[in-house]
């Protein structure tokens, strides 16, 4: 006899349920990533909501500074993880194993200080621009770097940046450039990180004045 | 006594919540679901494909590719780690898996198919993937345990001769994956705790996600004219994400109107779900016009289809073995979740 015709199925069933809805739930807690990640919490996007959070708590008549705030938040994150983990830990299998986890933090905290990825080659003993973001007359790689994927991926040296990842893409970005412009010597892959204008400064017609990180330069022969 | 009262009132919310995972209907609701899910992954694994990125970001920095890359999920394993072989192969997978969830063949093992090889692309580094994909591993695991290709499918043509089938399927995996959407927005808004979200802060949340390179398809310094709409728009997202979980009440309004009183007479007063998916909709088809974030939208959207019901007599499957009290619970309990009107189940 089959299971599912038991008269006991449908109480199995529901058991099962009740346990798969109990782990959507609870796999959907923020982690220990979201809310103990330094990286995250040491970047300018970070630590201008702390600024802006402390200064509004003082403005409410609770006078908070910015590292007395992020000291607590931090301690009220040791404690909400002391209950988060053994909650989660009987659902990790199953998570892992069918893929039914849930941590969406899309545009949790949008990005005020972006990075993009700049890529030059040299020429005539300068440096010439091939690469910049949303740009027509510096197009190289376009379809590749302006694929969401990419852009994703990209978009994160601004919000937490990894020296590992940073450099195996300026490698495999420079790699790329050198084999398809052969009469180049050298490559610059870098960020150029700038403040995105507020409103008001849009209406001034400002334009942000931006400054270069983690710049690499490579040498294209050895590339090839 | 209060302990015998406690017992009673479990026993009673065990029978709602075992009448309710019995209940059946019919299964177009989860048809269209799977066929758009079939579309983005088709759309996901193309878009690479066109974008020729799948010898990029799916293979290992040691074979050429952009980033050292895990191999845990033991289809990459087993096919010899992320190399290029293993990437094409998880591609062509992943698409004729796609291409056969979409017309329907193969009942649940296609979807367990199509799991597997989407799984084992997205699990090469966690800074590659989307929340999108979360989104479409999670459909993929239910429509696992659903029965999808009891209508609208090439399964059903094979069967009965005809596209179409009024076989009822069992209808809670379209009630999980309605509450995964509403678990999904409900905890996105507990993400977004920054000051330029929250009430009492700027609420310039949409202006800074317009203006940022990773996201928007082009300029849109233009919206500086425009920033209260932006303001408001943010006020109105953060607002819709958080109370979304609260739908829920509606739902058990809904399914124990008969009970009567206050509180659930002031929430049957609308279809709260009319306004709640018209924000969603709204929301997403923002998205998919001002901001490049690849199929997130469609899979989003994808989800919504769940909230239309089939338009069928729901019923409890023979063999709920809780009598003939429960089955009519249990068609109440489907018009809760999502189901028709008691109108238009009389109609």
């Amino acid at each position: 006899m089959p299971p599912w015709s038991s008269p006991a199925w449908p109480h199995l069933r529901a058991t099962l349920l009740a346990l798969h809805v109990l782990s959507l739930v609870v796999l959907s807690l923020p982690d220990a990533g979201a809310v103990h990640n330094r990286r995250r919490w040491q970047t300018a996007n970070a630590r201008a909501d702390l600024q802006q959070t402390a200064a509004r708590l003082t403005a409410w008549g609770i006078p908070i500074d910015e590292l007395e705030l992020k000291r607590r938040l931090w301690a009220m994150g040791t404690a909400y993880l002391v209950v988060q983990r053994p909650l989660v830990l009987p659902f990790v299998w199953y998570g892992r194993l069918t893929g039914s986890r849930q941590g969406w933090r899309m545009f949790a905290s949008p990005q005020r200080h972006p990075a993009e990825l700049h890529v030059d080659l040299e020429g005539d003993g300068q440096w010439e621009p091939i690469y910049r973001p949303h740009s027509d007359r510096y197009a190289w790689n376009r379809e590749q770097f302006e694929h969401n994927r990419f852009r994703k991926f990209l978009g994160r040296f601004a919000r937490g940046f990894i020296a590992r990842d940073y450099q195996q893409t300026a490698r495999w970005v420079a790699t790329k450039a050198a084999r398809e412009h052969p009469e180049a010597p050298r490559v610059l892959v870098r960020l150029y990180r700038y403040d995105t204008p507020t409103p008001q400064q849009v209406a001034a017609g400002e334009t942000p004045a931006g400054r270069y990180e983690h710049a690499m330069r490579f040498d294209a022969e050895a590339l090839r | 006594m209060k302990r015998l009262a406690a017992m009673l009132l479990l026993r009673r919310w065990w029978a709602s919540w075992v009448a309710l995972t019995s209940t059946r209907e019919r299964g177009t609701s989860l048809a269209r679901f799977r066929i758009a899910v079939g579309l983005v992954i088709l759309y996901s694994i193309g878009s690479m494909i066109a974008a020729d990125l799948v010898e990029v970001m799916w293979i290992d920095a040691e074979y050429g590719g952009l980033q050292s890359l895990s191999d845990w999920h033991w289809l990459a394993s087993a096919l010899g780690g992320r190399t290029p072989t293993t990437a094409w192969v998880l591609v062509s997978g992943g698409l004729v898996s796609g291409a056969m969830l979409a017309v329907g063949l193969g009942g649940r093992w296609t979807a367990l198919v199509a799991l597997q090889f989407y799984y084992a692309l997205n699990t090469a580094k966690p800074t590659l993937t989307g929340g999108y994909d979360t989104m479409v591993i999670n459909a993929l695991w239910l429509l696992v345990l659903a029965s999808s290709t009891a209508t609208l499918s090439l399964d059903c043509r094979l069967r009965t001769g005809s596209w179409r089938s009024d076989r009822l399927v069992p209808a809670w995996p379209r009630y999980l994956l309605i509450l995964q959407l509403l678990v999904v927005y409900g905890t996105t808004g507990l993400y977004k705790l920054s000051p330029v979200w929250v009430p009492g802060g700027s609420h310039s949340a949409l202006w800074w996600v317009f203006q940022e390179p990773t996201w928007r398809r082009f300029d849109m310094t233009w919206l500086a004219s425009a920033y209260p709409l932006t303001q408001l728009a943010s006020a109105v997202t953060w607002w819709w994400e958080v109370l979304t979980p609260l739908l829920l009440l509606y739902y058990w309004a809904r399914h124990t109107a008969e009970r009567g009183g206050r509180l659930r007479r002031a929430l049957l007063r609308f279809d709260l779900r009319k306004p709640w998916a018209a924000i969603g909709i709204g929301l997403h088809l923002g998205i998919l016009a001002l901001i490049n974030v690849g199929p997130f939208s469609l899979i989003s959207l994808s989800y919504y289809l769940c909230l239309i019901p089939p338009g069928a007599e729901p019923s409890a499957e023979p063999s709920a073995g809780a009598g003939a009290s429960e089955s009519a619970d249990a068609g109440e309990l489907a018009d809760a979740s999502g189901g028709e009107s008691a109108d238009e189940r009389r109609r």
